[in-house]
C-alpha cells in the first residue's frame, strides 16, 4: 500500500480484490458457524405429533396372532390380538434393547438375550427388564386397526 | 510516540494500542528461506486445531452429561437430535485427529532437523509436555463418549497407569476415583478433558510460542541459503 501526500491511502486493485475476497470468505464461514452455533445452543421446542396409521385389520389379526410393524423412524413395534384385546408395543426390550418376540401359546413376550418375559399387557414379569414395554395407542374402527405413530 | 498524533477517536483514547505494531509483530516476522517448505510449518496446525477444539468443545459441553447412564445417550442426542450437533461433534473429532497427527509430525520434524539444539532447550521441553498433554486430551476425550470401545480403552489406559513403578496404584486410583470404572471416573475424565488439561495446554502453547518468537526460527542445519522471506506479507514494499 502506498500513502498519498494528502494523508489518505490509495488501495491498489490487487489489494482491494484480495481484501474483498478475504472478507467475503470470513463473513461466510464465521456467519455459517455463528448461525449453526446459535441453533445448536437454542434447540427448537419440538412437539411430538402422532398420526393414526392403518396397520392391519381384525380378519388378519385373529386372536392370539401378533404382527410386526415399523414406524417412519425405523423403530419396530408389535401388534397383538390377545383374545379380542388389541394392543401395540415397542419391540425393544427395556433391559438392553434386544427385540422381544410374541409367544403365542404362553401369551407372553420373550426377550432371548437375557431371558426377559413380559405378559400380554407388556408388563415385565420375569428376568432383568426394569419396566414394562413401551406402548402405542391403538384404535379399532370398522375392523381396521390403526396405531398412533410419531410423525417425522 | 507517533500514533498519538493521529486523529484520535474514542476507541484510540480508551484503548491506546498501536495496531500497526501489533500487526507487524503478529505477521511481519522475518523468516529464513527454508520456512517456505510446508513441513517446517507443522507446528501452527495443532495450534489452530487447539483453538477450534476449545470452541467446539465448549459448545459440546452444553449438551454432554458426564454420568455413566447418560453419557452415551447425550452423545447420541447431540449427534442425532440437536440441530447441527453432528456438525460440531464432527469438527471436534476430526480436529482432534488432525491435531494428534500434526503434533506428532511436528515433533518428528523438530527432532530430525535438530531444531531443539541450544539455546532452544526450553522450547523442546514445553513441546514435549504439550505432546503428552495432547495424547492425554485425546485419551480422556475418547473415553467420554462411553461406548464399548471407550470403556475398554479406559480400562486399558488406567491399567497401563497402574503398572507404573512405585506410584502405579496411586495413579490408577486417582484416574478411576475408586477401584473400578464408575460415576467418579467419568466425572474425573470430564474435568480433566474439559478444564484442567486444556488450561495447562493453553498456558504452555503461549509459553512455547513466546519462546519461538524470542529465539526466532532455527537456522537450517545444512542449508547454506541465507536468503530471507518476509512472513505472510506480500512483499510489495
Amino acid at each position: 500500500m502506498s500513502e498519498k501526500e494528502g494523508g489518505g491511502q490509495e488501495v491498489s486493485r490487487r489489494d482491494f480484490l484480495a481484501n474483498a475476497a478475504m472478507t467475503v470468505g470470513l463473513v461466510a464461514t464465521m456467519g455459517t458457524a455463528g448461525v449453526y452455533g446459535v441453533r445448536y445452543l437454542v434447540p427448537k421446542a419440538k412437539v411430538k405429533k402422532f398420526v393414526d396409521v392403518l396397520v392391519t385389520n381384525l380378519k388378519e389379526l385373529t386372536p392370539g396372532v401378533a404382527r410386526e410393524f415399523i414406524d417412519a423412524t425405523g423403530r419396530k413395534g408389535i401388534l397383538v390380538n390377545n383374545s379380542g384385546k388389541v394392543k401395540a408395543f415397542s419391540k425393544i426390550c427395556t433391559h438392553l434393547g434386544c427385540e422381544v418376540e410374541w409367544h403365542q401359546l404362553k401369551k407372553e413376550f420373550y426377550c432371548p438375550c437375557h431371558e426377559g418375559f413380559f405378559d400380554a399387557d407388556g408388563k415385565n414379569i420375569k428376568g432383568p427388564p426394569p419396566r414394562p414395554l413401551d406402548e402405542f395407542k391403538v384404535t379399532v374402527k370398522d375392523d381396521n386397526i390403526y396405531v398412533a405413530l410419531e410423525e417425522v | 510516540m507517533e500514533y498519538i498524533k493521529k486523529d484520535e477517536g474514542w476507541i484510540d483514547k480508551t484503548l491506546p494500542v498501536d495496531w500497526d505494531k501489533v500487526k507487524e509483530e503478529a505477521v511481519g516476522e522475518i523468516l529464513p528461506h527454508h520456512m517456505k517448505l510446508w513441513w517446517y510449518c507443522l507446528g501452527g496446525v495443532p495450534a489452530i486445531m487447539f483453538m477450534i477444539l476449545v470452541v467446539t468443545g465448549m459448545m459440546l459441553a452444553f449438551h454432554y452429561v458426564p454420568h455413566p447412564d447418560m453419557a452415551y445417550e447425550s452423545v447420541v442426542k447431540i449427534t442425532t437430535e440437536i440441530p447441527y450437533g453432528w456438525w460440531l461433534r464432527s469438527i471436534h473429532r476430526w480436529s482432534a485427529e488432525i491435531m494428534i497427527v500434526t503434533v506428532s509430525l511436528h515433533a518428528i520434524r523438530v527432532f530430525a532437523t535438530g531444531a531443539y539444539r541450544h539455546p532452544r532447550e526450553l522450547c523442546w521441553m514445553t513441546g514435549a509436555i504439550l505432546l503428552l498433554l495432547t495424547f492425554g486430551l485425546g485419551f480422556t476425550g475418547y473415553s467420554l463418549v462411553y461406548t464399548q470401545m471407550s470403556y475398554w480403552a479406559m480400562t486399558i489406559g488406567t491399567g497401563i497407569a497402574a503398572k507404573t513403578p512405585f506410584i502405579g496404584s496411586f495413579l490408577s486410583r486417582f484416574m478411576l476415583g475408586g477401584e473400578t470404572i464408575g460415576e467418579a471416573t467419568l466425572n474425573r475424565f470430564f474435568i480433566l478433558h474439559a478444564a484442567i488439561l486444556p488450561s495447562i495446554t493453553f498456558l504452555l502453547v503461549f509459553v512455547h510460542i513466546v519462546l519461538i518468537r524470542l529465539h526466532g526460527v532455527t537456522e537450517h542445519l545444512v542449508g547454506i541459503q541465507r536468503e530471507v522471506v518476509k512472513g505472510l506479507s506480500r512483499g510489495d514494499e
